[in-house]
C-alpha cells in the first residue's frame, strides 16, 4: 500500500506546488488592480477576468490533492459512531460516489471544451475552455486518487487494520 | 421531485460524503432523471465562481493564515495581556475580543479554534482557569466570529443571494459589539463569583506602554480591513488585498520577521482551503439552480403566506429552521443549502437580505454550540481534554448573551442595517 501512495505523492505535490504559485499569482494581480486604481488612478481591465480565472484553476484542481489529504469538508459524527469495519465499506461507498462524479463531469468538460473552442473570454481574450480545462484537469486527478483510496480501504479492511 | 433530490442530498451528507460532492451528486440525479446534458453542472459549476466578490476568500484566508504563522496575533494577544491581565477574568475578557476579530477567517469556526483558540485556552488554563471554562469561552466568542469582518461565512451568503456583500460584512460591526458587551459582563459576574484568577502584579505601565506599541502596527491590521470597507472606496476583495499588502508592509519594514519560505507556507495553507470550501459554492450553486427551475421558492413562500399572518411569525419560523438545522448540519453546508431556498422568500416577503443574512448566519453558528451535533463543542473538547458535558455545563450561561443578541439581530433589523445605510 505504501507503494501505492508513493506513487502518486509526486504528481499530487507537483501539483500542489503549481497551485500555490497561481495563488501567489492571483493575489499579486488582486494588488495590482488595487494599486493601479487607487494609486495611479488607472485600473487596469484585465485585473479582475485574470484574477477570478485563476481563482477558478486553484478551486477545481485543488479539488485532487483536497481529496488526497482528505481535507473535504464532510460530516463524519455519524459515521464514526459505527463499528470500524462499517466506517470502511461507507468510506469505500463515498470513493465510488466521488469517483463516479468525477468522471460523469470529465466528460462534461471535454464536451464543452469541444464546444466553446473558439469562444473567447471579454477583456483578455483568452479561450473560454480554459476555464473547463480546470475543471477536466482537477476532477481526472480527483478520479485516480478517489480509485486509490478505494483500494487503500478495501486492503485495509481485508487487514483487518485500524 | 425535488424532494427527492434534496433528501439524497441530506443522506449522501449524513453518510460523510464530503459536502461539495454530496451536492453535485444530488444535481446530477436531477439534471439525469430530466433528461438534460452533464455539461449544464459543469458550466453552472464554473459560472458560479466567476465572480469577483467571492475572491474575498482566499483574500481573508490569506489575512488568517498570515497574521497566525507570523506571530502577529500572538503580539496582540500579549499586549491584551499586559494591560487587563490583573483584573479578575481579565485573560477571559482578552479572550473575547480577540475570538471575535479572528475567527471567521478560515470559513469555519472550527479551524479558528484549532488556531488561535487553542493558544488562547492554554494561556487561560496556564494562568490558572478551569479548562471547561476556557473552553466555553473560546468557543462562545468564536461562533460570533463570522458575523464580524473578516467573515467567509458572509462573502459566501452575499455572493448566492446576490447581496452587498460590502454591506453584510459592515451590517455585522454593530450586532457583534453588542454581543461582546453582552458576553463581558456575563464574564465578569462569572469570574467574580468563582473567583477566577488574575496575573499577581499589574504590569508596570512601562511595560504595557512597551507592548503597546510593539504590538501597535499588528492591531491595526483588522482596523484596516474594516477602514477600507467602511470607507466605501474598496470592494471586499480589494480590502483584503490591502490587509495583505499592508500585513507583508509591517513585517518586512516594522518586525523585520518575513521570510520567503513563511509566505509560501501561508499561501500553501490557504490553497486547500480556498479549495475545499469554494467547491461547495459550486454544488451550492448547482442545488440553487435546480430550486429555482422547480419554482421550489414560491411554493414555500405560498405556505409561508399561509401560515406566518405577521413578519414576527416568518422570523420564528426562519429561526427556528436554522436552530434545528444547525445543530445537525455542518455550517457551510447549512448556509449554502438554504440560502437560495430562503432569501427569495424571505425578500418577497419584505425583508432586507442583509439582514436575513445575519440572521441566517448567527443562527447556524449557536447551532455550532448545541449538542447533539455541536461540532464545537466536540472540537474543543478534543483540545483542551475535558468531557463534553463539563464544557456544555460552563457554557450555559454563555446561552443569555448568545440568544439575547439573536432576538436583537432578528426583530431589532434597524440594528444591522443602519451601519450600511449610512454608507449607502
Amino acid at each position: 500500500m505504501k507503494y501505492k501512495r508513493a506513487s502518486i505523492q509526486p504528481i499530487i505535490k507537483l501539483l500542489e506546488l503549481f497551485s500555490t504559485f497561481l495563488f501567489f499569482l492571483m493575489m499579486l494581480t488582486i494588488g495590482t488592480e488595487v494599486v493601479s486604481r487607487y494609486v495611479f488612478q488607472r485600473p487596469l481591465i484585465w485585473t479582475s477576468e485574470l484574477a477570478v480565472y485563476l481563482n477558478i484553476w486553484i478551486v477545481f484542481i485543488g479539488i485532487s490533492f483536497v481529496t488526497y489529504s482528505e481535507a473535504h469538508i464532510r460530516l463524519d459524527f455519524f459515521v464514526n459512531k459505527l463499528g470500524i469495519k462499517t466506517q470502511r465499506v461507507i468510506e469505500v461507498v463515498s470513493y465510488i460516489i466521488i469517483a463516479v462524479i468525477s468522471i460523469s463531469l470529465v466528460f462534461g468538460c471535454a464536451f464543452l471544451i469541444k464546444r466553446f473552442w473558439t469562444l473567447r473570454s471579454p477583456t483578455m481574450r483568452l479561450p473560454t475552455p480554459i476555464l473547463y480545462a480546470s475543471l477536466l484537469i482537477g476532477l481526472f486527478l480527483n478520479l485516480i486518487v478517489s480509485l486509490l483510496k478505494i483500494i487503500e480501504r478495501i486492503q485495509l479492511v481485508i487487514r483487518g487494520e485500524r | 421531485m425535488i424532494w427527492i433530490i434534496f433528501s439524497s442530498f441530506i443522506v449522501l451528507m449524513f453518510i460523510g460524503v464530503p459536502v461539495g460532492f454530496s451536492m453535485i451528486t444530488s444535481s446530477l440525479f436531477y439534471i439525469v432523471l430530466t433528461g438534460q446534458n452533464v455539461f449544464v453542472i459543469v458550466q453552472r459549476m464554473v459560472n458560479s465562481l466567476n465572480s469577483f466578490p467571492l475572491l474575498a476568500i482566499p483574500g481573508f484566508i490569506l489575512v488568517g493564515n498570515l497574521m497566525n504563522s507570523s506571530g502577529l496575533t500572538n503580539k496582540i494577544f500579549r499586549f491584551a495581556r499586559d494591560l487587563v491581565g490583573h483584573m479578575h477574568g481579565g485573560l477571559a475578557q482578552v479572550n473575547i475580543i480577540l475570538s471575535l476579530i479572528f475567527s471567521g477567517t478560515s470559513g469555519a469556526a472550527l479551524a479558528d479554534i484549532g488556531g488561535i483558540g487553542a493558544m488562547e485556552m492554554k494561556a487561560m488554563t496556564e494562568a490558572g482557569y478551569d479548562k471547561e471554562f476556557s473552553a466555553s469561552i473560546t468557543i462562545a466568542s468564536a461562533t460570533v466570529g463570522p458575523i464580524f469582518p473578516p467573515s467567509i461565512p458572509l462573502v459566501m451568503y452575499g455572493a448566492l443571494a446576490e447581496a452587498s456583500i460590502v454591506g453584510l460584512l459592515l451590517g455585522g460591526i454593530f450586532p457583534a459589539f453588542i454581543f461582546v458587551i453582552l458576553m463581558m459582563i456575563t464574564t465578569t459576574i462569572i469570574s467574580r463569583i468563582k473567583k477566577y484568577p488574575r496575573d499577581s502584579k499589574r504590569a508596570s505601565l512601562k511595560k504595557i506602554a512597551r507592548s503597546f506599541f510593539q504590538s501597535l502596527p499588528a492591531i491595526l491590521t483588522p482596523i484596516v480591513l474594516i477602514l477600507g470597507l467602511v470607507s466605501g472606496v474598496f470592494s471586499p476583495t480589494e480590502a483584503a488585498a490591502v490587509t495583505i499588502i499592508y500585513i507583508i508592509l509591517i513585517l518586512f519594514f516594522v518586525y523585520k520577521d518575513i521570510t520567503l519560505r513563511g509566505f509560501f507556507n501561508a499561501c500553501k495553507e490557504s490553497v486547500s482551503t480556498t479549495s475545499a470550501i469554494l467547491i461547495n459554492v459550486a454544488g451550492a450553486a448547482l442545488l440553487g439552480y435546480i430550486a429555482a427551475i422547480e419554482q421550489l421558492p414560491q411554493a414555500i413562500t405560498g405556505y409561508l403566506l399561509n401560515y406566518a399572518q405577521s413578519p414576527i411569525t416568518a422570523l420564528l419560523i426562519l429561526n427556528g429552521i436554522l436552530l434545528i438545522a444547525g445543530c445537525f448540519l455542518e455550517t457551510i453546508a447549512a448556509l449554502l443549502l438554504f440560502t437560495p431556498i430562503f432569501v427569495p422568500v424571505y425578500q418577497q416577503l419584505g425583508f432586507d437580505p442583509i439582514h436575513i443574512g445575519m440572521v441566517m448566519v448567527f443562527n447556524l453558528m449557536i447551532g455550532l454550540l448545541t449538542p447533539p451535533m455541536g461540532m464545537s463543542l466536540y472540537m474543543v473538547s478534543n483540545i483542551v481534554g475535558e468531557k463534553m458535558e463539563r464544557i456544555l455545563k460552563s457554557l450555559l450561561p454563555f446561552y443569555i448573551p448568545l440568544f439575547l443578541t439573536l432576538l436583537l439581530i432578528t426583530f431589532v433589523p434597524s440594528m444591522v442595517l443602519f451601519i450600511p445605510n449610512l454608507i449607502g
